[in-house]
């Protein structure tokens, strides 16, 4: 909600600063972001009483001298004659009309209403229905304006029992769902649950004589209309909050008073349908209230704080009928938080060495994952939702979409999408694992697995290069920690699956229960990691390699070579390292090669850019006896 | 047979992989608050509207259990939990106070831009106990937020609002940039939720917390798209050695 620094301050006496009154409504827990001296302000939704300039002074009052004698209209009003039926009383247990007719031209707006429009930048409507947005501005409750001339003497709130049309204000048509909860005039639905009136019944700029409905709808009535409809109103939005269900009387008289300012006033009634209200009292217990703080509040600063705030009473607590938040000592202790600033709230230590530690026998994957990590293997985390839709797939009411209408029933198939993505970002060796939950239709508990797949080259060291990652790998691999997997083990169909390259790709998938325990010994050689990486963004743009192959005769040579080529460092170098190491005895020469994978993140690398840096790394290197480039 | 002139073989560069981001940054919150005392437990990510919603307080009527903020499945008979705290809810019906619980995984909301997707991950804890109070929870935070971003932060407690805590607090930590970024939210635990879980809160109180995992993995990596996260990009994820 947007309110102006400038029409706030009409209400307090103080004249704070902008900044002041910031840090003031951040104490209080209200959110905002200023823009040129508007507050857009972002209230909890407990705090429908804030919305509106009386509200936040209410507020703000903890810490300001304010004032908001606002000038009302204070004659007699005489009853209004109209036959208005409550059907929803349970819903709508306050509803006040006013009728009100005027004569002559209105007069230009007064500063404070012409301000509203220009600083807000609102449009304006027609006279009665600016009245309206202002007053809901001002004093946080909204108000229908009808054209009384358009409706009969008989309005019913009810809930509709059959479907029927409704065309808005705005000049759109909905479909009424029952049990919506409307206003009827001769059979006809002529405003839905307060937050919009219908086009037949509205207020025109011609209007003299109009009807003005006030109301309090419980928020529970109201909530999810909007959204329906899709017609979010300031109205739908403070109904939603709650309302006061006790400012009608103030907030029609001062749409009076409002009028009376601009324009002759020729008849004044007054409808009003009241269910007694009760104020919700609470025991002042300061002592409970200390306890759930930790505080050592005096009673008199209590008192005080809560006066402020606009809460009445000594042994019990009277709260005011706008705080329709306050249920329990929590919420008091909350309002005491909020004077005194949770910031400055006292700070006592925690000691959780009393409670129980009993472990509810559940197993922590952390070894297995440690093992794969110490062999390679890099987590992904999979989304569950899929477009594939296995007999035993739980479908999801609510999908974000079609392709994400149903939940997966194994890791697998995000494994190979995860796999092929690589691929094409020119990654010659994948070894990746995931371990989630799976959730079927079958299984009446969740079933926790360990899924993985391998492709390509077995890694990058000069042993590992050529070799590919296979079916052996795998078993290897699980050998190690005494599990026999070769059962599980399904070799992937390249022709299935649309993709250039052709090293085969192993995967498998098992249920961690069967194998958790095997790990239950496995000591980990991964060094924690540095939990202060600052990640680099990937480069979109291809990669290119170059391999270097360099021949040595002189034994003693060769780690100078290796290290002067792996400390070799450049921006567009991503990644190097030695695949290939030689000793041809008969010869007694030595043979190393390197890779060098060039990626830039700024563009695509053209061969003589690549071929400038492959200069640079080759020259310090032959600059060493003995050492020569085969071929050359 | 080897000559004394003869070198040993270079030695065999066995490249390590990486734990997930998220799952990294999950575990160490999590192995800070296991050595501050709370203990682990588990709960489904296919959750009852009552553990989700009803027994933490969250009406009927509130926004959050309206159809385009929470996966339904089953028809509708379930929900994909939009946050861990029905696993406190399971945690307290089945203990006794006292009692300091943590539990952490992934949670479903729908949602799906560059600030948010329809799958995250959260870690919340909950301690109850006899006078269990805000300055202890304030205690609580601090420990948290100096371990995962060094002493010299400053953070702030700004009131907020949850259904299943009063009073609530939000904490934001000051960036190197001057703006306030918001960590977490906790609160004392609301009475309701208390007896909801057949715990006298006439006699029990309670603090709790929750925060999201890639949000903390954001600020501390410098990661600008949370989808960066679930590309399963080997080119990102081998970063996080």
């Amino acid at each position: 909600m947007k309110i102006a620094y400038q029409h706030l301050l009409r209400f307090l006496v103080d004249n704070p600063s902008i900044e002041d009154l910031s840090s003031k409504l951040f104490q209080l827990g209200h959110e905002h972001e200023i823009d040129n001296s508007i507050f857009d302000m972002e209230f909890t939704p407990n705090r429908g009483d804030c919305l509106s300039l009386q509200g936040l002074t209410r507020d703000l009052n903890v810490f300001y001298k304010t004032n908001l004698d606002i000038p009302i209209y204070s004659n007699d009003l005489p009853s209004l004659n109209l036959n208005f039926v409550n059907n929803a009383q349970d819903k709508c247990p306050q509803i006040s009309f006013l009728n009100i007719e005027i004569k002559g031209d209105i007069s230009e707006y007064k500063d404070y209403l012409e301000d509203y429009f220009r600083d807000l930048k609102i449009n304006k409507n027609n006279f009665f229905t600016d009245i309206s947005n202002y007053v809901a501005y001002e004093l946080g409750q909204p108000t229908h304006s009808y054209e009384y001339s358009s409706i009969g003497n008989d309005i019913t709130l009810q809930e509709s029992n059959n479907d029927s049309k409704f065309t808005t204000v705005l000049n759109s048509n909905i479909n009424l769902k029952s049990p919506d909860l409307v206003f009827t005039s001769e059979e006809e639905v002529i405003n839905l649950s307060g937050i919009i009136g219908g086009i037949k019944t509205a207020c025109h700029h011609d209007t003299k004589n109009a009807l003005i409905e006030c109301a309090y709808f419980k928020p529970e009535s109201i909530i999810g209309k909007a959204v329906k409809y899709n017609l979010h109103s300031d109205a739908s939005h403070k109904f939603e909050r709650g309302t006061d269900p006790k400012c009608h009387e103030k907030v029609l008289r001062r749409f009076i008073q409002i009028v009376s300012e601009h324009v002759e006033i020729i008849k004044l009634e007054l409808y009003r349908n009241n269910s007694d209200f009760k104020d919700t009292e609470l025991d002042f217990d300061l002592n409970k209230v200390n306890r759930i703080l930790g505080t050592d509040v005096t009673q008199e600063y209590y008192k005080e704080s809560l006066a402020k705030l606009g809460f009445s009473g000594d042994k019990t607590i009277k709260v005011p009928s706008f705080r329709g938040d306050i249920n329990h000592q929590n919420d008091l202790a909350e309002e005491l938080a909020r004077v005194v600033g949770y910031d400055n709230l006292p700070i006592r230590s925690i000691n959780l060495d009393g409670t129980s530690k009993k472990n509810l026998d559940i197993f922590d994957e952390q070894l297995i994952k440690s093992f794969l990590i110490d062999k390679g293997f890099t987590e992904v985390i999979n989304s569950p939702f899929c477009s594939v839709h296995n007999l035993d797939s739980i479908i999801v009411d609510n999908p974000l979409d079609s392709n994400r209408g149903y939940l997966r029933t194994n890791i697998t198939d995000s494994l190979l999408e995860n796999l092929i993505y690589n691929e094409k970002r020119q990654n010659d060796s994948i070894k990746l694992f995931e371990i989630s939950d799976i959730y079927t239709s079958n299984l009446n508990i969740n079933e926790k697995r360990l899924a993985i797949i391998i492709s390509g080259r077995r890694g990058q060291n000069h042993i590992d290069f050529s070799q590919k990652l296979d079916n052996k790998y795998l078993i290897d691999l699980f050998n190690e920690i005494d599990i026999d997997i070769n059962e599980f083990i399904s070799n992937v169909d390249r022709a299935k699956l649309d993709t250039k390259i052709k090293t085969p790709i192993f995967t498998i998938e098992l249920k961690i229960n069967d194998i958790y325990k095997n790990f239950e010994n496995y000591i980990s050689l991964n060094k924690t990691s540095s939990n202060f990486i600052q990640y680099k963004p990937v480069s979109e743009f291809p990669s290119s390699y170059r391999d270097l192959s360099f021949s040595i005769k002189d034994p003693l040579k060769i780690s100078e070579v290796i290290t002067i080529l792996l400390d070799f460092k450049s921006d567009l170098i991503k990644h190097s390292f030695m695949f290939d190491y030689y000793k041809n005895i008969k010869i007694d020469e030595t043979k190393i090669g390197f890779r060098f994978i060039f990626q830039s993140s700024k563009k695509t690398l053209t061969d003589i850019e690549i071929d400038r840096v492959v200069k640079e790394i080759i020259e310090p290197v032959m600059s060493i006896k003995s050492v020569s480039l085969p071929g050359k | 047979m080897s000559s004394d002139n003869d070198i040993i073989l270079p030695e065999i560069l066995l490249e390590t992989g990486a734990l997930h981001p998220i799952n990294s940054m999950k575990d160490s919150i999590m192995n800070l608050l296991r050595s501050l005392g709370f203990q682990i437990i588990y709960g489904p990510e296919i959750e009852t509207e009552e553990y989700n919603f009803d027994m933490l307080n969250i009406k009927e009527s509130h926004p959050a259990r309206q159809m385009h903020d929470t996966f339904y499945v089953n028809n509708k008979l379930n929900v994909l939990r939009t946050h861990t705290s029905p696993v406190q809810i399971r945690g307290m019906l089945k203990k006794t106070p006292p009692l300091a619980f943590i539990s952490g995984g992934k949670v479903y909301r729908k949602d799906d831009d560059a600030t948010h997707l329809p799958m995250f991950h959260q870690v919340e804890g909950i301690y109850v106990d006899e006078e269990v109070t805000f300055s202890q929870l304030k205690d609580l935070i601090y420990k948290i937020i100096y371990s995962l971003f060094g002493e010299e932060v400053e953070l702030r407690f700004r009131p907020s609002y949850f259904p299943f805590t009063e009073p609530s607090a939000e904490v934001d930590i000051l960036s190197k940039e001057g703006k306030w970024l918001e960590i977490l939210g906790c609160g004392i635990v609301n009475p309701v939720v208390l007896d909801n879980c057949n715990i006298d809160s006439a006699k029990f109180s309670g603090l709790a917390f929750g925060l999201g995992v890639e949000r903390i993995a954001m600020l501390k990596h410098n990661v600008i798209d949370i989808r960066d996260f679930y590309k399963s990009n080997l080119d990102f994820l081998n970063q996080f050695k």
